[in-house]
């Protein structure tokens, strides 16, 4: 036992560039930065954070949408610009650890009041960048500071956990509930994803001719995913290239805002064992 | 690294897999729990198969309540430990379709009919939508159709009735209204019209 536990604990010690952390750092609060500012763009701010009572478009709210206690009716606002500001800190790598606690808790309050806008994408970030809380992430490309010192790697292997747990559900979630995705010859669910008019980009007519093109994509989308233990050996980094060519597939096809802009801002991690061997 | 820091971080691998748990999620916690159960169950798929399922009952019921103790703080943060991304696509082919006066504005996926479509599409109306055209009861129908009526209001001031329409076809067929929504002035009350 005590060997398994000694390797285990030196994988846990091991020390890596801080510069794919600090990517993290940077692209995970830019996609919502940029999500938030794309609703304030399209004035939909005063119909999203705004309770149903209020005027605005959901009528659930999750109980712990608590800011009001605090804050009454500037609640959501608050909520808002505290989530604004913390990102944006955390961007620059001033205040990190602070601005990721209050950033974190603020977003999700903004997800309390609004659960139906408020989707995997919202959680997995905050996930991340509550791992990243516990990283030295705001070591390079920072306001503060640029070190080339090494750093622990742990934070960056658990969010490549969290990758692996992620696509892994996915994945299993689409067999189990879907046979389909592995038929020759059923419709395949690819195609009703990416045909659905409410969700996808694609003509539901024209494409429907040709059921093959998206019966290989389900076959790689499903490979893919259940290969996503790889991202913790050293293919991590070539399967990490079909993930980022699927990502881009779903930017191009589906309208599903910043999924896959907040999935691929996570890559840096998923790329570092080759930027690593280079500067070896 | 010292124990008790490499401790506390494999504490939160095992956590995270504990409520995280792929595939797991999706077995009721009830599978081949009872002896005529797993009987039944190897008369019809073989011993292998009873083997392997009750292991993974027995794993899914012996990971639920873990789960619910150990992710207690997820709410908080919001950060609920479920990834059941894109499974299926509905076989029926569904649309949104907004008219004003009778006269359609609004389609979803139409290149003729666009009015507010980027409201329509972003990300987060996109499922509210979605929710709307498909359950004809949706819960969140009101707040999406009061907003969609003031909207049209403001961009249409002559404007006497405006229409909320779910479109279903299946693939390449004429789409049929399927339920709707309208509101007329002077109220303006939205009613469902199913």
């Amino acid at each position: 036992m005590k060997p398994v536990w000694d390797q285990w604990s030196g994988y846990l010690g091991e020390e890596m560039d801080p510069t794919p952390l600090a990517l993290v750092r940077i692209g995970l609060p830019l996609v919502v930065i940029a999500d938030l500012c794309r609703l304030i763009q399209l004035d939909l701010m005063g119909h999203v954070f705004v309770p149903y009572a209020g005027g605005g478009l959901s009528k659930i709210q999750d109980p712990h949408w608590i800011l009001p206690h605090i804050f009454g009716d500037a609640a959501a606002m608050t909520a808002l610009g505290l989530t604004l500001l913390c990102m944006s800190l955390v961007t620059v790598g001033r205040w990190m650890r602070p601005a990721i606690i209050v950033g974190v808790l603020a977003y999700a309050q903004l997800g309390h009041l609004f659960p139906p806008g408020d989707r995997a994408i919202d959680r997995i970030i905050r996930c991340g960048l509550l791992i990243l809380l516990f990283s030295k992430a705001d070591d390079a490309l920072s306001w503060k500071r640029t070190r080339t010192h090494p750093i622990p790697a742990w934070p960056a292997h658990l969010i490549r956990y969290l990758l692996v747990l992620v696509y892994l559900s996915a994945g299993l979630s689409k067999l189990i509930q879907q046979p389909g995705w592995l038929s020759l010859t059923a419709d395949p669910p690819l195609m009703r994803i990416l045909i659905d008019p409410m969700a996808g980009e694609l003509d539901p007519v024209f494409w429907a001719q040709f059921p093959w093109l998206f019966r290989i994509g389900g076959f790689l989308t499903i490979a893919f995913e259940l290969a996503s233990p790889l991202f913790l050996t050293r293919h991590g980094p070539k399967l990490a290239v079909v993930g980022v060519l699927m990502h881009v597939g779903i930017l191009l096809t589906m309208t599903l805002g910043m999924f896959s802009w907040g999935m691929i801002a996570f890559y840096p991690l998923l790329f570092a064992p080759w930027a690593a061997r280079k500067s070896c | 690294m010292k124990t008790p820091k490499a401790i506390i971080i494999t504490a939160v691998y095992l956590v995270l897999l504990i409520v995280a748990a792929p595939g797991l999620s999706f077995l009721k916690p009830g599978l081949l729990r009872t002896d005529k159960a797993k009987a039944t169950y190897r008369a019809e798929h073989g011993v292998l198969a009873t083997t392997l399922v009750s292991a993974a009952g027995n794993l899914r019921r012996t990971q639920k309540p873990l789960a619910k103790a150990l992710g207690g703080f997820q709410p908080i943060f919001r950060v609920r430990q479920s990834w059941h991304l894109y499974r299926d696509g509905p076989s029926t082919i569904r649309r949104m379709e907004i008219r004003v006066d009778g006269v359609p504005v609004y389609r979803t996926m139409d290149d003729h009919l666009r009015w507010a479509e980027p409201i329509f599409r972003n990300r987060r109306i996109r499922p509210m939508a979605e929710t709307l055209v498909k359950k004809p009861r949706a819960k969140n129908r009101a707040g999406l159709g009061r907003y969609i009526v003031a909207r049209a209001r403001a961009d249409f001031p002559a404007a006497q009735v405006v229409e909320i329409r779910s479109l279903w076809s299946k693939r390449g067929g004429e789409p049929k209204t399927h339920h709707r929504m309208v509101a007329s002035a002077p109220e303006w009350t939205l009613e469902d019209d199913q």
